[in-house]
């Protein structure tokens, strides 16, 4: 299989994240948003020539380093940090996350956003 | 260790007060053995807020307390008291914040995470709660609930099986690391064998015989497997979760 673009992968995450969005199983759901995001997020900063590690926290760091680079006009760190603690209690403990005082539909809007900026990244 | 240790733990006597300050002392070390230079600083600062929110008990816990960090490994802690602020430090930090009354449902609710750190984490301090809980664990025989983590190791290889066929290779690599640590865990558990860190796990399944989980757990945190390897990986994993039998419904401590 040959590798599919980032910006690619991010839509089809988010693609299989919205129906778990819209029945509430969060495990689904954050799982494939936190994977649509970073993705995302990987997509830009691979348009721009900025180095991504394998760590969670550092796509994090990588994300406010967009944001603050007038890259990305919103600070996508945050809803990263809460996506993947998120999932970790999804998928380890099997408990309802934590999403602060966002809810799930208003996380998954963000991760459109950036999905789609994404997007318009790989298309110029 | 495995559970004969833990239930040989001098600790475990109310009348042991040398023996707990020991292993206080003990984990004091341990925590300046383990900790690299450039977590010292951050360490610090989360002891620190700690003791300011007056908390009861804090626990460095995971790879770290192990002295088993790997690349891609957090720096952990269970704090037993409020939450403190933690938005302004590193983001590899993780603190999992609970009050003592959680702790103890926790634990007796057959939750594997609390149980690790109260068995292998280091304490930072402890107003007693720890040692309580360490009390629990021994009188009460409690092991963490098989049946819950081998139904929470079934749902994530489906997520990483469905993962690997997106051709993310980087998204597939998290999960089926995350999905064969869950097998592993459950499966050793069920082995009688407690879990130790995730390093550690490949050797713990290579012992108890299945190597080839073992190793495809390996290259999920040592290397760069191809999808082709992990989805064989996912495989080996539900071989771990088939070779633990039906579920018993029984959250109980295994017969040695």
């Amino acid at each position: 299989m040959s590798p599919k673009a980032k910006a690619q992968l991010a839509r089809e995450h988010l693609d299989r994240a919205l129906p778990a969005v819209a029945i509430e199983d969060y495990t689904e759901a954050v799982t494939w948003l936190f994977a649509a995001l970073e993705a995302a997020i990987v997509a830009v900063a691979e348009h721009h020539r900025i180095d991504t590690q394998k760590q969670h926290w550092k796509k994090a760091d990588v994300a406010k380093e967009l944001h603050n680079s007038a890259i990305l006009a919103h600070d996508f760190s945050d809803t990263l940090d809460v996506l993947n603690e998120a999932r970790k209690i999804a998928i380890y403990e099997g408990d309802v996350p934590d999403l602060g005082d966002q809810s799930l539909e208003d996380i998954a809007a963000g991760v459109e956003t950036a999905v789609e900026l994404a997007e318009q990244a790989g298309a110029r | 260790m495995n559970v004969k240790d833990v239930l040989a733990a001098p600790w475990a006597s109310s009348t042991e007060d040398d023996a707990w300050r020991r292993k206080v002392e003990a984990d004091a070390d341990q925590i300046e053995r383990c900790l690299p230079p450039e977590l010292e600083q951050l360490h610090g600062l989360v002891a620190e807020r700690a003791r300011l929110v007056n908390a009861k008990a804090l626990i460095l816990s995971g790879s770290t307390a192990r002295r088993r960090r790997t690349a891609i490994s957090d720096l952990d802690y269970h704090l037993v008291g409020p939450r403190i602020e933690t938005k302004d430090l590193s983001r590899e930090l993780d603190v999992h914040a609970l009050s003592e009354e959680k702790l103890e449902s926790e634990l007796l609710a057959g939750d594997d995470f609390v149980q690790w750190s109260l068995r292998f984490g280091c304490v930072v301090f402890d107003d007693g709660t720890v040692r309580n809980g360490l009390r629990l664990i021994a009188e009460r025989r409690l092991w963490p609930d098989i049946d819950r983590k081998r139904a929470h190791a079934a749902k994530s290889l489906h997520l990483a099986a469905r993962f690997v066929d997106t051709g993310d290779e980087d998204g597939a690599v998290v999960q089926v690391r995350t999905a064969l640590s869950l097998a592993s865990r459950a499966r050793l558990l069920g082995a009688g064998v407690f879990p130790l860190s995730r390093a550690e796990l490949p050797a713990q399944l290579q012992a108890i015989g299945h190597v080839q989980a073992a190793q495809a757990l390996a290259a999920t945190i040592y290397g760069s497997p191809s999808l082709a390897e992990l989805a064989a990986g996912v495989r080996y994993g539900e071989e771990l979760v088939a070779a633990m039998g039906e579920p018993t419904n029984v959250a109980g401590y295994p017969e040695q």
